[in-house]
């Protein structure tokens, strides 16, 4: 056991979701099709915020091969979405499945067209005739916060649905005289997940056992299956939802959408298989977007650089609806909740709002909040750092929250345990060689970023507060077959993380098999009573550590067994390589011949060792796995052009005990590209008449090959935190650290110019602006 | 993002798809498609019949004659990077075709679906610009000779007709020159901000500038030659400090647009900082000499 408990886990297992995916044997959503399967195409919304007047549908139902069109009044049954919470000074949002009278953002589907192929359905929308009355969109994120007369919902009359105020010490206390403030209003630019694989439904129906089948591109099927029962009245043993091979997610799928419904409801209606693939522009304009904030921050400190207080006011820009399961509250708040970082500061003030816009709904993206905070904060510190003229990694180091200082509660309410700041930021620093690298050339720069984390997180944390549902629990049940082979069972849904892979070695571990003749199933909900998905960055943990507390339930029923079979006592059996055998003899026993023992000689085993092999066993951990990571950055700009050329790049982390490690490198440097894009390129602009300027791959950017750099990763393994195995999530951390790193080296490379960044994505064309506005002052 | 509905013809000679040209009524040609492909996805091109001429081997060359190249409309622009004749005689087009999008993209579109697609801020149109070239077009009747300084009228559009083909782009061979190009893009392969070729003619001590061409893109509704400054540097020996050029001569010939990857200022700043460049990089540059 004590052999083989390490013996998969750490290692560098090939992903065995690879060979399928390369070898274009995967099945997407896309993939799947079913005879008399009908198509469907939206109508959409082509303005931001407008009232519909009326809709003709005669020329385009008369199109051959349009079997239906369905509108709003079709549909009516279904009850508006509405996303629930327990939070004060809430304001929920009504969203129609499709746009009722009102439209609220861009790209809102008013129209469902159903056709023998996407062409034709597309021919069709072209044929229906809309009169709209356009109303002034609301865009500007602050105006919209004081709008007392063009809302969203109006209804609600206000923009600001949620309000809540973070308050820890006080501010009064302090003479703020003798202090050094900094004090700036940071911007961070609204993005898109923009997953490889754009969403994506096929509904199946079977009409013999009248059970409907949803092949959803999503993360979390469990919550997707919970909304179907709620909206559309479908009982949960009528519907299962099924997460095919699904081609990123980043937080983008982890909603219920509204095609989504649609898809399944139509199917149900018309009692023919139904299919949406969303194209590139749907998605762009369409899929839950993330972190637009505007931060007014302040930090106060003494001038020996010994953090005081840090005040701020946050306004999120959450689009037109309060999205469903996770509302409104989820990235606004979070940014708050994050904003004090692994610091020690006394006091600290942050009044947060979430406005509603017409744009579409921002809901989970990468790093949710922390993007945003950790740019702020690091921001900050590095301004406070040239200000009081004291080495950045000197002025963090003086102020970090050490190991003996922990358990450490923050101004917003998280508790930091068992991490690793001080030593995670000591590694990236020699890492990189921090005091050779540091430059006093102009255009040359080097930036930090390290920051606090909170993942795998149990039932008494909720992903986004106030919300009622269960994200701390995932269950695994373990199953070996009469053929004698196993498989594993979860709720989750890996789109991207290699969990298939990942489950295999802890499962493997504690088993006592190899991770490859284990059957990984998830995905799926007929296959578990309850499971949400994989969001969160809460897989490894909650997932590893259900696998772990099955394996052993499992191992120690099998040793039960081969007691008997063996006739030795269980201290005397082990079970490694998939055999179980009789320490310091030959006896030995496969798998195989266990199950054909279990389940077909009626003779060898008492009754009561007859029983199936079948385990389940639930994880909760309760709290979460607080977690940390230091980036540093450095920068060449160039000045002929303005382009922003990132040099090095290295990450220092804590993930606990690493599973996998080629894993772990891999979704660091993917989360590092995409914070690239935060802060380097992607930006969803709407301009003020509410059109989007970037609604294609041309205009909005994401960063490709050329623009990541080589990225060195470190990872620490020595703050194991209190959960079962010993994991710390790391799906999000790259994205979290980048924006902050990438904003403080552009910021050091202008340090002859007296510029720093305060907007994100920060491009040529807005660094130009900037030092162009410099030098005529 | 599907297109509407069209027929397809694939014509596998030059007779068949002009014969298809002057009898069917808004019909598009499709060499490479990279760009048409997209634009009938969006619907913002609905052609009833799209003509497929990948098959008519007659337009897929390039050669060579005493005093020019020519090269045939749908020669690849993977093809033309590796063309010897064309790295031998121009150089510059191999090099500039590098900044082209994708290596697939690039191994699909077609010089005559480039420049008859007319973008601004692509880099056939600029080189054959540059080049001075001649574009050869035919109808069912007749074929004419078109000088590329007529053949651009303005963004995405050409005055070739609706019955016309491109069959070839003859590029007039340069004795002794030398030459530079450079492009800025928000990052490589997407299209250019700005994009600026240089070429400087010599005198046979090869010191002395004959003719100076320079062409720059992506700054206004189609390539612009800036010929006030191109007049100022004939005379000038080439190892003087050529980028000493009146801003304002740049600025009155251009005029970029405010948008998603620039403002105004900055595409002027830009075109400013590549001009420089490229006239710096084209004096230290080695002289072509190569027609006999």
């Amino acid at each position: 056991m004590n052999k083989s408990k390490t013996k998969y886990v750490g290692k560098n297992v090939l992903r065995f979701e690879d060979e399928r995916l390369l070898n274009g044997n995967g099945q997407y959503t896309a993939d799947i099709n079913f005879p008399g399967m009908y198509h469907v195409a939206f109508l959409r919304s082509e303005i931001s915020h407008g009232e519909i007047i009326s809709i003709d549908l005669e020329e385009a139902k008369k199109l051959e091969n349009v079997y239906d069109i369905f509108l709003y009044d079709d549909l009516k049954h279904i009850s508006p979405i509405i996303s629930k919470s327990n939070m004060k000074k809430y304001l929920p949002t009504k969203q129609h499945i499709l746009c009722k009278k009102r439209i609220r953002y861009l790209g809102e589907p008013i129209a469902a067209v159903v056709a023998k192929n996407r062409y034709i359905a597309e021919d069709a929308i072209s044929l229906i005739n809309i009169e709209l009355k356009e109303l002034e969109p609301i865009i500007d994120t602050i105006n919209a916060s004081n709008e007392t007369k063009n809302f969203v919902h109006p209804s609600l009359k206000t923009n600001v649905i949620l309000e809540r105020t973070f308050s820890q010490g006080d501010i009064k206390d302090v003479n703020q005289n003798e202090l050094i403030s900094i004090k700036k209003i940071f911007k961070m630019g609204r993005k898109t997940p923009l997953s490889m694989e754009p969403r994506s439904y096929v509904c199946d129906i079977n009409k013999r056992t009248n059970e409907l089948t949803l092949y959803s591109s999503t993360q979390v099927p469990g919550i997707i299956k919970d909304a179907i029962m709620t909206y559309l009245g479908i009982n949960g043993n009528q519907i299962t939802v099924i997460a095919p091979d699904v081609g990123g997610g980043f937080g983008g799928k982890a909603s219920l959408y509204m095609e989504e419904l649609i898809v399944v409801a139509i199917a149900n209606k018309l009692q023919t298989p139904i299919k949406w693939v969303s194209d590139r522009y749907e998605d762009l304009l369409t899929t839950s977007q993330g972190f637009e904030e505007i931060i007014e921050a302040e930090l106060l400190l003494d001038e020996k650089g010994n953090f005081i207080s840090l005040n701020s006011n946050v306004y999120g820009d959450i689009g037109a609806y309060s999205i469903y399961p996770w509302t409104a509250a989820l990235e606004p708040m979070q940014v708050a909740g994050f904003l004090q970082g692994p610091y020690k500061i006394k006091n600290f003030y942050s009044n947060v709002k979430c406005i509603t816009s017409n744009k579409p709904p921002t809901g989970p993206y990468r790093g949710v909040g922390r993007p945003a905070a950790v740019f702020v904060i690091e921001s900050l510190v590095d301004m406070a750092a040239r200000k009081i003229n004291m080495n950045p990694s000197q002025l963090r180091l003086n102020n970090i929250i050490r190991k003996n200082e922990q358990p450490y509660k923050i101004g917003s309410g998280i508790v930091w345990d068992k991490v690793g700041f001080e030593e995670c930021l000591r590694k990236a620093l020699s890492l990189i060689d921090y005091d050779k690298i540091k430059t006093t050339k102009k255009w040359e720069g080097v930036g930090i970023a390290t920051y606090g984390e909170l993942t795998g997180i149990g039932s008494k944390i909720s992903v986004a507060p106030g919300m009622p549902l269960n994200t701390g629990s995932e269950t695994s049940r373990l199953e070996i077959d009469s053929t004698g082979s196993i498989s594993a069972t979860f709720g989750i849904a890996s789109h991207g993380q290699g969990l298939e892979t990942t489950l295999s070695q802890v499962v493997g571990d504690h088993l006592g098999v190899t991770p490859n003749s284990i059957k990984i199933k998830q995905g799926n909900t007929s296959l578990i009573t309850h499971g949400t998905g994989t969001y969160a960055s809460r897989s490894a943990a909650l997932a590893g550590g259900a696998a772990i507390k099955v394996s052993k339930k499992a191992r120690n029923h099998i040793l039960n067994v081969a007691s008997f079979i063996l006739n030795v006592p269980k201290t005397e059996i082990d079970i490694e390589d998939n055999l179980i055998t009789q320490k310091n003899s030959n006896q030995k026993l496969s798998f195989p011949e266990l199950s054909r023992i279990v389940y077909s000689d009626m003779q060898t085993l008492p009754i009561k060792l007859r029983k199936p092999l079948i385990f389940i066993e639930s994880y909760d951990p309760i709290f979460g796995a607080s977690t940390t990571a230091t980036h540093i950055a450095t920068v060449k700009i160039n000045p002929e052009t303005f382009k922003i050329k990132i040099k090095n790049y290295v990450v220092a982390e804590d993930c606990g005990k690493v599973i996998n490690p080629m894993i772990v490198d891999g979704q660091v440097q993917g989360g590092v590209a995409q914070g690239i894009g935060a802060a380097l390129f992607e930006e969803m602009k709407y301009n003020e008449n509410g059109q989007l300027e970037t609604a294609t791959l041309a205009d909005y950017l994401i960063p490709n090959s050329l623009d990541v750099p080589e990225i060195s990763i470190s990872h620490l393994e020595d703050f194991l935190p209190n959960n079962i195995g010993k994991f710390k999530g790391m799906g999000e951390g790259g994205t979290i650290g980048a924006t902050g790193a990438i904003a403080n080296a552009v910021s050091d490379a202008l340090k002859h110019l007296n510029i720093e960044i305060t907007e994100l994505p920060i491009t040529p064309n807005k660094l130009y602006t900037l030092i162009k506005n410099k030098e005529k002052k | 993002m599907k297109p509407s509905d069209f027929k397809y013809f694939k014509a596998n000679s030059l007779d068949r798809a002009l014969d298809i040209l002057n009898s069917e009524e808004n019909i598009k040609i499709i060499a490479g498609g990279q760009s048409l492909v997209p634009l009938m996805n969006f619907r913002l091109g609905q052609p009833d019949i799209l003509l497929d001429i990948n098959d008519i081997k007659d337009l897929n060359f390039v050669s060579e004659s005493s005093s020019s190249l020519e090269i045939g409309s749908l020669l690849t622009h993977t093809n033309a990077i590796n063309s010897n004749l064309i790295k031998l005689f121009f150089p510059i087009i191999s090099y500039a075709l590098k900044y082209v999008a994708h290596q697939t993209i690039r191994n699909q579109g077609t010089i005559g679906g480039s420049i008859v697609n007319a973008d601004p801020s692509s880099e056939w149109p600029l080189l054959i610009s540059l080049l001075n070239a001649k574009i050869n077009v035919r109808n069912k009747f007749k074929e004419r000779e078109i000088l590329v300084n007529d053949f651009f009228d303005s963004h995405f559009v050409t005055n070739i007709e609706d019955d016309e083909i491109v069959i070839s782009v003859t590029l007039p061979k340069i004795n002794k020159y030398c030459w530079a190009f450079e492009e800025h893009s928000s990052r490589k392969g997407d299209f250019a901000i700005v994009e600026t070729g240089v070429i400087l003619e010599l005198e046979d001590n090869c010191e002395t500038i004959k003719n100076a061409r320079i062409a720059i893109g992506g700054v206004d509704e189609k390539i612009i030659r800036l010929k006030k400054i191109e007049k100022k540097l004939v005379g000038k020996n080439i190892y003087q400090d050529l980028s000493i050029y009146k801003k304002l001569d740049l600025f009155e010939a251009i005029n970029p647009v405010n948008d998603n990857h620039g403002s105004v200022d900055y595409k002027n700043y830009l075109s400013d900082s590549l001009l420089k460049k490229v006239l710096k990089k084209c004096v230290n540059a080695k002289v072509i000499s190569n027609v006999k």
